[in-house]
């Protein structure tokens, strides 16, 4: 079927059969069948509009567009709240997808306002017809103007703006982006509470039975908001929600290999070559965890080595994945209790440039640990790794 | 229909449909503030666009007042011409009710006040013009709309409908807003448990079956305890079922052009609450304004400035085909579809039709931005430069394929 483009302001975009078939595939991956849906719509969304978004990029001269947090961690989001983000020239763009025949409103999830963390600059109205085979982007707006002229809505916490009070032509946005970034597009939030472990953990047990519905609207929403926040929390929440096995430990990871969901993220297991091991003598050749990480943009990698597997002792170690290539001065490998807290030596800091970040820690049995560096990599999502 | 000459008219009279034509019935209340504005100046402007800036200044200052009666009053033409442009398309024995339904479309959907709130009195286009083509695709939205809500079963349209609309569709159905709540909770219930089992969504979306219904039936009945700021009573699966179907219901008949007009009051019923005094000073100094500023946007000759920075810019940047698209576009109102079916002889086409004209004007705004940043004689506000000038540029483009045709 063909429908006929009613108003040219809008941004049309025609979605094919093949992508369509592909969307519904990774949404029918799912086990829990509740926001399959919602997975589906969001990634059509993205597969379709983010090819526009980077031909755009080129004619403004943007930085290629970033999805945020990543690629990988996107159905952790998906399966309960509606949106994309996507970040591009510094600024960040949510996509909110809808089925709806009608274009009324543009209604937000309150996660992409008030959690500090995902707040966006603009908010993209996106209607798909899977049917007729297109989606547009039919208005949008930015967050000052949806949290001083929108309506906070307790029942959904959402905020919305009637049509009439969105922007329609996306160009205008492109444009202004190009000739003033500086505009100011976000007002000032409050932070959320911070949890503690076992208040998260609570809440992880309690929300992640698949049996509740309704889960971002069963706790109030800073408590709500704050567990989304620590993407490790989330992927935990994920994990029981489609009733995935509980987060492996890294100490299986390298007996067992690597589960599918974690592989996602960049994980793979690795071996020393006899020639780097410290022990040439030592019969087995050693396995370790390691990821490639893009900071700034120059590759590196991110190792995780047993030191004392008996002990519990652990060597994180940074390094350039370029020949010869050093960790720039000011650079940071971190290591973070659970609950995002320091501890002693957790830390390694490049002073000049140096050939490796290296932290090694002891932890008790089942203990589990956030890493960050400085600068952030990109499409970085806070991830708790077990030991 | 005949235009209106007279200038007390055009901003104080209604259209009124009879069998086969259409009359102005002016209000009294109108008039007279209008012939009272006349009085207020010793050599009153007699243009229909000079007494529509007005009102606009006043209506932006004080939104409260008849000023927003006068305007919608003057706008009735450019809805009428929008109607009357639509039904062409129509066969000849359907033409008359058709574009009844299409003129009542603008009240229907706020389109007035759209206009209102877009409109930028500053640059001295004119609100009808300004106003034209924001009627046109209201009217083809609306059709849109109403061919979808009538196409769909009573389970897609429902999945298909956003909050807001099942909301209106309720509250004109006459219930409560607690009973709304009642409803918004049972749709998530609904949309939750029950989603379409392919890729396309099916306009014929059958009844959830058995399982589903109870499904839905038990989790409405356990959220209203903890949702509901009052959870009424316990629903019975028949309950469900009815209130579900009664939404559908509203929602069609929302979307039912022959029911517009019943769901729209006219002008709110002249604004109870608009107050009819508008201060004479104020009055008096806008139009002094008003007046001095046609005469300035003349003498800086702001008009001829872009003329000449959108010629060079279509000359310079424009692709051929892009300007091809452009013409075709706005000097004959061709939508893309038919663009995309004349030029490239393939309806589905439009995609990369849209994509071109859109580059276009990409082009012909950034240059058009670029010169008002560095105007001399006119300070535009900075926050909304790009939108401004993006509706200066959709005018002067009207403007300018309109004159190549004649």
């Amino acid at each position: 079927m063909v429908m006929t483009i009613a108003n040219t302001a809008h941004l049309w975009l025609e979605i094919t059969e093949a992508q369509l078939q592909e969307s519904w595939d990774y949404s029918q991956a799912l086990t829990n069948s509740l926001n399959r849906r919602q997975v589906y719509l969001n990634h059509l969304c993205l597969a379709i509009f983010l090819p526009w978004l980077e031909t755009e990029a080129t004619e403004h001269s943007f930085n290629s567009p970033q999805v945020f947090p990543s690629i990988a961690t996107l159905p952790t989001i998906w399966s309960v709240v509606n949106g994309t983000a996507i970040e591009i020239n510094h600024k960040r763009l949510v996509l909110i997808p809808e089925e709806h025949f009608d274009t009324e409103e543009l209604r937000v999830p309150q996660e992409w306002i008030d959690i500090p963390g995902w707040i966006a600059d603009y908010y993209l109205a996106v209607q798909i017809d899977t049917e007729e085979g297109w989606l547009r982007v039919w208005g949008y707006t930015t967050h000052q103007q949806l949290k001083t002229r929108g309506s906070y809505v307790s029942r959904d916490r959402s905020y919305s703006l009637a049509e009439i009070d969105l922007k329609d032509d996306l160009t205008v946005l492109l444009i202004s982006e190009e000739l003033f970034p500086e505009r100011i597009t976000r007002s000032e939030i409050s932070p959320l509470p911070s949890l503690s472990l076992i208040e998260a953990n609570n809440l992880i047990q309690r929300l992640g039975n698949p049996g509740v519905i309704f889960p971002r609207r069963t706790v109030p929403f800073s408590t709500w908001g704050a567990l989304l926040e620590h993407g490790g929390w989330r992927q935990n929440l994920y994990r029981m929600r489609e009733g995935l096995s509980a987060f492996p430990s890294v100490k299986q990871w390298l007996q067992t290999g690597i589960d599918e969901f974690t592989q996602r993220f960049g994980w793979r297991n690795s071996q020393l070559q006899a020639g780097l091991a410290r022990d040439i003598q030592e019969a087995a050749p050693l396995t370790y965890l390691s990821r490639q990480l893009t900071i700034a943009g120059q590759v590196y990698e991110l190792r995780i080595i047993p030191e004392d597997m008996e002990a519990n002792v652990w060597r994180f170690e940074l390094q350039s994945l370029q020949v010869g290539g050093l960790i720039p001065g000011g650079f940071k490998l971190r290591l973070l209790t659970e609950e995002l807290e320091e501890f002693e030596d957790n830390e390694d800091i490049a002073t000049t440039a140096v050939g490796q970040l290296v932290v090694v820690v002891e932890l008790e049995s089942g203990e589990g640990l956030v890493w960050e560096t400085e600068p952030l990599p990109d499409n970085y999502d806070r991830e708790i790794l077990r030991f | 229909m005949k235009p209106r000459n007279d200038v007390v008219e055009m901003f104080a009279s209604f259209l009124q449909f009879q069998e086969s034509t259409a009359v102005w019935v002016s209000q009294l209340r109108l008039r007279r503030s209008m012939e009272k504005s006349l009085q207020n100046h010793s050599s009153p402007p007699t243009e229909g666009n000079f007494w529509a800036l007005y009102w606009h200044q006043i209506w932006f200052k004080q939104p409260q007042t008849l000023a927003k009666e006068h305007l919608y009053a003057y706008l009735q033409e450019t809805a009428y011409k929008a109607a009357y442009d639509q039904s062409k398309k129509v066969d000849s024995a359907q033409r008359w009710d058709k574009l009844q339904e299409y003129f009542q479309i603008g009240f229907k959907n706020q389109v007035y006040d759209h206009v209102l709130k877009r409109f930028n009195s500053q640059y001295g286009s004119g609100l009808a013009a300004f106003a034209l083509p924001i009627f046109k695709n209201s009217i083809k939205e609306e059709l849109r709309k109403a061919n979808k809500a009538a196409c769909h079963s009573n389970w897609s349209l429902l999945r298909r409908s956003s909050i807001k609309l099942w909301s209106k569709a309720l509250e004109i159905r006459g219930l409560s807003s607690q009973d709304i709540e009642s409803y918004l909770l049972l749709r998530d219930c609904f949309k939750a448990l029950y989603s379409p089992k392919t890729a396309k969504i099916n306009q014929k979306l059958s009844a959830p079956d058995a399982d589903t219904w109870q499904a839905i039936t038990q989790l409405y009945n356990q959220e209203r305890l903890s949702q509901l700021s009052n959870s009424g009573q316990e629903l019975s699966l028949q309950d469900i079922q009815e209130r579900l179907e009664e939404t559908a219901q509203a929602i069609r008949n929302y979307h039912n052009p022959q029911q517009i007009s019943l769901n729209a009051p006219i002008v709110e019923q002249a604004g109870v609450e608009l107050q009819d005094n508008i201060s004479n000073d104020e009055a008096g100094s806008l139009l002094d304004d008003v007046i001095a500023q046609q005469e300035q946007v003349t003498i800086s000759n702001l008009q001829q400035e872009i003329k000449s920075v959108l010629e060079n810019a279509l000359a310079e940047k424009v692709k051929p085909e892009q300007k091809q698209y452009l013409k075709l576009l706005y000097s004959q109102g061709l939508t893309q579809t038919e663009i995309a079916e004349q030029l490239l002889g393939d309806k589905k086409k439009q995609y990369k039709i849209s994509r071109q004209i859109n580059s276009g004007s990409q082009k012909l705004l950034k240059a058009l931005v670029a010169w008002a940043k560095n105007q001399k004689t006119h300070n535009f506000d900075p926050d909304n430069i790009v939108d401004t000038v993006n509706i200066l540029l959709k005018e002067w483009l009207q403007n300018y394929y309109a004159n190549l045709r004649n």
